[in-house]
């Protein structure tokens, strides 16, 4: 066997000229935020990784943008979500009734927070349905396995 | 471009381009080669050739030059790697831009490619530009040596969208000096060994540990 | 095998010369033990990606370039005795930590048998995974449970803002309960952090949110690490929360580490703050040295002498640094008074 091509693969890291690749999905996500009757304010959040890592660094719910609606209804988002080592999308939010900027500061018992998963995913169009019900819970404590 | 890349690339062109300078008045002695010579100032005389291993912390690596028969260029290749795990293979030509009994100037431009494994990697085509300036002739040389490296990092990001695939590339350029300090004494003709110190910066701003380093040198001659 | 070849030149270049330990340090013309009761090991591959390159760029380069041979060599217990023994600190806590989104995981067992390297100098803090809770709970009450029976484990390590789990979460009772039932203290990471992925919201990082739990299980000890500080800003953060809560409830112990460090502080200015604000309101009888080491080379013996430091400058007696120093932690976790 020509020892060139060995030789050419052995040096074809040094002569690559990528540094990094990294796969995308811009996707645009429906989101119908539902608030309990007759409460109405702006509602903020993250978007999640539903899974990052592997073995035991495996995790749910890893945020990566912020998200932020003015108030409950139907709101339209577009994201660039990475695609390498995670799996999934979920909404977590919850609505700042007293406008403070802060979920439930000590004190205050009644902000709703609701999470979601968008479905389908990887997709360029997602829908999800978020329920904001859950006063003063972060993300992790509505987390129910996936 | 830095500044020291310009003015080297300006010392090894010039000679291409201007008329072939007059004799020197302080013509190198005839003798026995210099490899310590030769190898720290960066080039060697027509004919000559001269070969480095480095061993030390952090850098390891080799290098030759072989002087080419026209306009005083050598050919230079370079394999060099901090810890074995930021390497760098270039190849390219070197110059002496000034050579007489008190100093030898050359400049030095080299590209090729880096490679750089574990958490921070990194990889790219890279070039060196270096600046060498060693006392004259004799049995000891203490030279310093300054090296501007450049590696172009360029990232892909695939991605899909709805209407359609799309690739983005993003480039920049990393900066990495290196500045060395040695002295190379002969040993026997056509062996010589020299140690010296490196200021590394590997990342800037961040901060470099400083190293040290010892180079067996052989040449040959015509 | 590159390792080997780069570990002699290290410390033929680092200057790594043998020498006896000498333990504790001069205070107020007096010479206390010390015992950090704040230190980290574990293994590089357990940490996260993004992490590791963070950590991996903080060090002095090229050494960044074998983040893993530079990390390892320190994160075991040889490396972090090595570490004391430098500083003079004669003991020591290891904390296991469950955080795989940001610092990483250092196993309970992999503590274990840390601690049984040197029984006599090292300690454990066991902890558990929060991130799937609502499904997981009682298997990872249980591991921890059984953890804190072994031989060197004395107390619990929690960080809510590395766990993504907020402080006034309700679901923890039986966390606390068990903190209470067997005497072992819970340790909290308390302010912002600066490690990639961290919570940072006030939630996660205000030790204000946590104040109904302290309330709620006054037979639990609960640890304010790092006194609140905003690791990010490098501002004093909740310094003044944690001294209230240490001040309204006997069950509230604080402890100033990393806070002080030359990248955290570069002036030494917070560090004399904090060391001045609890003086201040009379809690010294409920402080607990730690450095959060070893993190970098010499970095356990820089701390102390940072924090010897800002108590001369905040006016500490020798007996008020013998209590900082030594003292306190025998008292929260229940052990002997450590040696000189």
């Amino acid at each position: 066997m020509s020892r060139l091509p060995l030789l050419l693969l052995s040096l074809s890291p040094l002569l690559g000229c990528v540094n990094s690749r990294t796969q995308w999905v811009e996707v645009t996500v429906t989101t119908e935020l539902i608030a309990p009757e007759g409460l109405s304010a702006p509602v903020y959040g993250e978007w999640n990784h539903t899974w990052s890592g592997e073995g035991e660094l495996r995790v749910p719910l890893l945020p990566f943008e912020d998200f932020a609606a003015d108030g409950p209804g139907v709101v339209s988002t577009t994201l660039l979500v990475p695609l390498d080592g995670v799996e999934g999308l979920t909404l977590y939010a919850w609505m700042d009734l007293d406008g403070d900027g802060l979920h439930c500061a000590p004190g205050v018992t009644d902000e709703p927070a609701g999470l979601g998963e968008a479905l389908p995913f990887p997709a360029t169009e997602a829908d999800v349905t978020l329920s904001l019900e859950a006063p003063c819970l972060g993300a992790e404590a509505l987390w129910d396995g996936g | 471009m830095s500044p020291l890349s310009l003015l080297l690339v300006v010392a090894v062109s010039a000679p291409a381009l201007a008329e072939r300078p007059p004799p020197n008045p302080d013509p190198r002695p005839m003798g026995p080669p210099d490899p310590h010579l030769d190898a720290l100032a960066g080039a060697s005389e027509v004919g000559d050739w001269a070969v480095s291993l480095e061993t030390g912390f952090p850098f390891f690596g080799a290098r030759g030059q072989v002087a080419l028969p026209w306009m005083g260029l050598n050919a230079v290749g370079s394999v060099n790697s901090a810890l074995f795990t930021d390497t760098w293979a270039l190849g390219g030509v070197s110059r002496r831009w000034v050579d007489t009994h008190r100093v030898v100037l050359s400049g030095e431009i080299l590209v090729g490619g880096t490679i750089r494994s574990g958490d921070l990697s990194r990889r790219g085509p890279a070039s060196q530009t270096t600046l060498r300036l060693a006392r004259g002739h004799g049995r000891i040389v203490p030279a310093l040596t300054l090296s501007s490296r450049h590696v172009l990092l360029t990232d892909v990001q695939e991605i899909q969208t709805a209407e359609g695939d799309i690739v983005e590339r993003s480039r920049s350029i990393a900066w990495s000096p290196v500045a060395s300090f040695d002295v190379g004494v002969g040993v026997c003709p056509g062996f010589a060994v020299s140690a010296g110190l490196d200021v590394p910066w590997f990342d800037p701003p961040g901060f470099s540990l400083p190293g040290a380093h010892i180079n067996l040198i052989v040449g040959g001659w015509k | 095998m590159v390792e080997r070849m780069i570990t002699p030149l290290l410390t033929l270049l680092l200057g790594c010369a043998e020498e006896a330990p000498v333990y504790g340090v001069s205070f107020g013309g007096e010479r206390l033990p010390v015992v950090d009761m704040h230190l980290h090991q574990g293994e590089w591959n357990l940490i996260p990606e993004s992490t590791r390159r963070f950590l991996a760029s903080r060090f002095p380069a090229p050494l960044g370039l074998i983040a893993e041979s530079t990390a390892e060599g320190s994160l075991n217990a040889e490396g972090v005795l090595e570490q004391l023994d430098e500083a003079g600190v004669i003991q020591g806590a290891l904390f296991a930590v469950y955080a795989p989104r940001t610092v990483g995981v250092a196993t309970n067992e992999y503590v274990a048998e840390q601690v049984l390297v040197d029984p006599e100098r090292l300690f454990g803090l066991g902890s558990l995974r929060l991130d799937d809770w609502n499904n997981n709970a009682e298997a990872q009450l249980a591991d921890l449970a059984a953890t804190l029976e072994k031989p060197g484990f004395i107390g619990i390590k929690l960080a809510h803002a590395h766990q993504h789990v907020r402080l006034d979460d309700p679901r923890f009772d039986a966390l606390w309960s068990l903190a209470a039932a067997t005497g072992k203290p819970v340790y909290l990471h308390t302010g912002s952090s600066p490690f990639p992925n961290t919570a940072q919201d006030a939630a996660y990082t205000d030790p204000a949110y946590f104040e109904p739990i302290i309330a709620a299980y006054p037979d639990a000890q609960f640890i304010l690490g790092h006194l609140g500080y905003d690791f990010i800003n490098k501002e004093v953060g909740a310094l003044d929360t944690c001294v209230e809560l240490a001040a309204r409830y006997e069950n509230v112990w604080l402890e100033p580490s990393a806070l002080g460090s030359a990248g955290s502080d570069p002036t030494g200015a917070n560090l004399l703050t904090a060391y001045s604000a609890m003086k201040g309101a009379g809690v010294l009888d409920r402080v607990v040295y730690g450095s959060d080491g070893p993190q970098s080379p010499g970095f356990v013996a820089e701390y102390l002498e940072r924090s010897l430091a800002a108590m001369e400058g905040a006016g500490y007696t020798a007996e008020e640094a013998r209590a900082v120093l030594s003292l306190n932690f025998a008292a929260v976790f229940g052990v002997e008074p450590a040696p000189l």
